[in-house]
């Protein structure tokens, strides 16, 4: 049995939905839209209010770069 | 010896203890998820639209799917399924070309829901539960192994009741689906009369 961890379903952990017999847990575009969130919050600062700020957060590229091996 | 990537990802299959399947849409995101720990990789259909500036749902060639999902199986080294929508067509013949063709795509399975995009609703029953048992069957004449996933999507599309997504989701038991699958059940009572249908799917 696949469960998709998204939306209310987000607030449930591993453990929990192992204990309700659970084989995986998919994220559906869950996880993309978190990534959308990011763009659309960012954005939303520097295009209405010229704030920048929101790019502070960024993940360093040498960090990214190491998962790309 | 040949790899079974599919036998692989089925073996990560264990009901009371999930893995994490680590949906991405792109071949860096894959391997962001591998490197953070994801046993086995997924494509995501509304994902995946969206990195084209297309809208979630049957705005995606089956070529499409296809090539997307092979830059993400030559990005990692774990299993990777495809989350094909509703397996490119209507046909259940379709669905199993669909089978075919991902398999020889080295993807190690996909899912298959009940949406019908072009009437706006979900399969009929029997029609659904065909559509399973022909893709089932291609599954089951691959050299290797391959997961099927059956999908009751109605629930979350407001197209039918949990009792519908029960009697849907024990057909597709019986006409051989690996794995079943109704995404966003309204209550935890809800998804647990689901898993109850097939304890090890």
């Amino acid at each position: 049995m696949n469960v998709l961890a998204a939306g209310p379903w987000s607030a449930y952990s591993r453990d929990a939905l192992a204990k309700a017999g659970a084989a995986r847990i998919s994220l559906g575009s869950a996880l993309a839209r978190v990534t959308h969130r990011a763009i659309h919050d960012a954005a939303t600062e520097m295009f209405e209010n010229g704030d920048f700020s929101g790019l502070g957060n960024a993940l360093p590229g040498a960090d990214v770069d190491k998962m790309m091996d | 010896m040949t790899r079974d990537i599919g036998a692989e990802f089925r073996a990560i299959h264990r009901p009371g203890d999930p893995f994490i399947l680590g949906n991405a849409w792109d071949a860096g995101t894959a391997k962001m998820l591998v490197a953070l720990g994801a046993p086995a990789i997924a494509t995501s259909s509304a994902a995946h639209a969206f990195t084209l500036g297309r809208k979630d749902g049957g705005t995606v060639s089956r070529d499409e799917a296809l090539t997307h999902a092979c830059d993400l199986v030559a990005a990692v080294n774990v299993p990777v399924s495809g989350d094909f929508e509703n397996g490119y067509g209507d046909d259940p013949d379709t669905c199993a070309e669909t089978v075919r063709l991902s398999f020889e795509a080295g993807l190690a399975g996909i899912s298959i829901e009940d949406t019908n995009f072009e009437a706006g609703n979900s399969y009929d029953r029997e029609l659904a539960i065909e559509r399973i048992r022909t893709a089932a069957s291609a599954a089951r004449a691959c050299p290797r192994d391959f997961v099927l996933v059956a999908r009751a999507d109605g629930i979350m599309e407001g197209n039918y009741d949990i009792d519908e997504a029960i009697a849907r989701l024990e057909g597709y038991a019986e006409a051989g689906a690996d794995c079943l699958y109704a995404p966003m059940p309204k209550t935890m009572g809800d998804l647990q009369r689901i898993v109850a249908i097939g304890k090890s799917r």
